[in-house]
């Protein structure tokens, strides 16, 4: 078992949510556990609306720890 | 902690001598380029080049069909492949398979002969790898507060 998180830079509906986690399990390994997490405030339209989201982004991974998941994806590239 | 960003372009290192980025946003670009020059792998990047029609978050309203989206892509990669020698396409983009038809990635990867990674997927193996083989990142790189 492994349980993996991941989160996504800005809002996202819950259908979205469930249609990306349902994606990547397709090709997680059997026994792999996903959830979604989102970094809900805030709109992003140009660079610098991600930069503001970097401090809500390590208290979410922070909380995210602390509920025994293995890893974490900060998703986006 | 694994970024999907660092992850597919030190993957994409593994694979071939020069890869081009599709970005979804022009306006999020500069975030994108600093990601790739955080990673040390900007040296083999050919070009960033962007949708003509953004993707935002939150999303109003969608800028592309899927088949829209699909074909626009391998409009941009054509360049990127026959005008700047990229081996590899990486869309800076991880919800693109929410927005594209079931086998995008591998369609454009038949059609234009080139590699076309999906960044999500990177990000997940990455994820289940480092877990497998009980690796985190170096404390003395980042120390625990």
């Amino acid at each position: 078992m492994m349980k993996v998180a991941v989160i996504a830079p800005g809002a996202l509906p819950e259908e979205a949510k469930m249609a990306m986690k349902a994606d990547m399990l397709t090709y997680a390994e059997p026994g792999t556990t996903l959830e979604v997490f989102a970094v809900e405030e805030g709109k992003i339209a140009v660079a610098a609306d991600l930069d503001m989201k970097a401090p809500s982004t390590v208290a979410l991974a922070q909380k995210i720890e602390q509920q025994g998941f293995d890893a974490i994806i900060l998703d986006g590239t | 902690m694994v970024g999907a960003a660092s992850a597919t372009y030190h993957l994409v290192y593994q694979l071939g001598g020069k890869y081009g980025v599709i970005s979804v946003n022009e306006k999020i670009n500069p975030t994108f380029l600093r990601a790739i020059k955080l990673a040390d792998c900007e040296g083999r990047m050919t070009s960033m080049r962007s949708l003509k029609r953004p993707f935002s978050v939150p999303m109003d309203s969608l800028p592309y069909t899927p088949e829209e989206l699909e074909e626009e892509i391998a409009e941009i990669a054509t360049k990127q492949i026959n005008d700047e020698g990229a081996q590899i396409i990486v869309v800076a983009f991880t919800l693109l398979n929410l927005f594209v038809k079931p086998g995008a990635l591998e369609r454009l990867s038949s059609r234009l002969n080139a590699v076309f990674v999906d960044a999500q997927a990177i990000a997940l193996k990455t994820a289940e790898m480092l877990v497998r083989l009980k690796l985190s990142h170096s404390e003395r790189e980042y120390p625990l507060l």
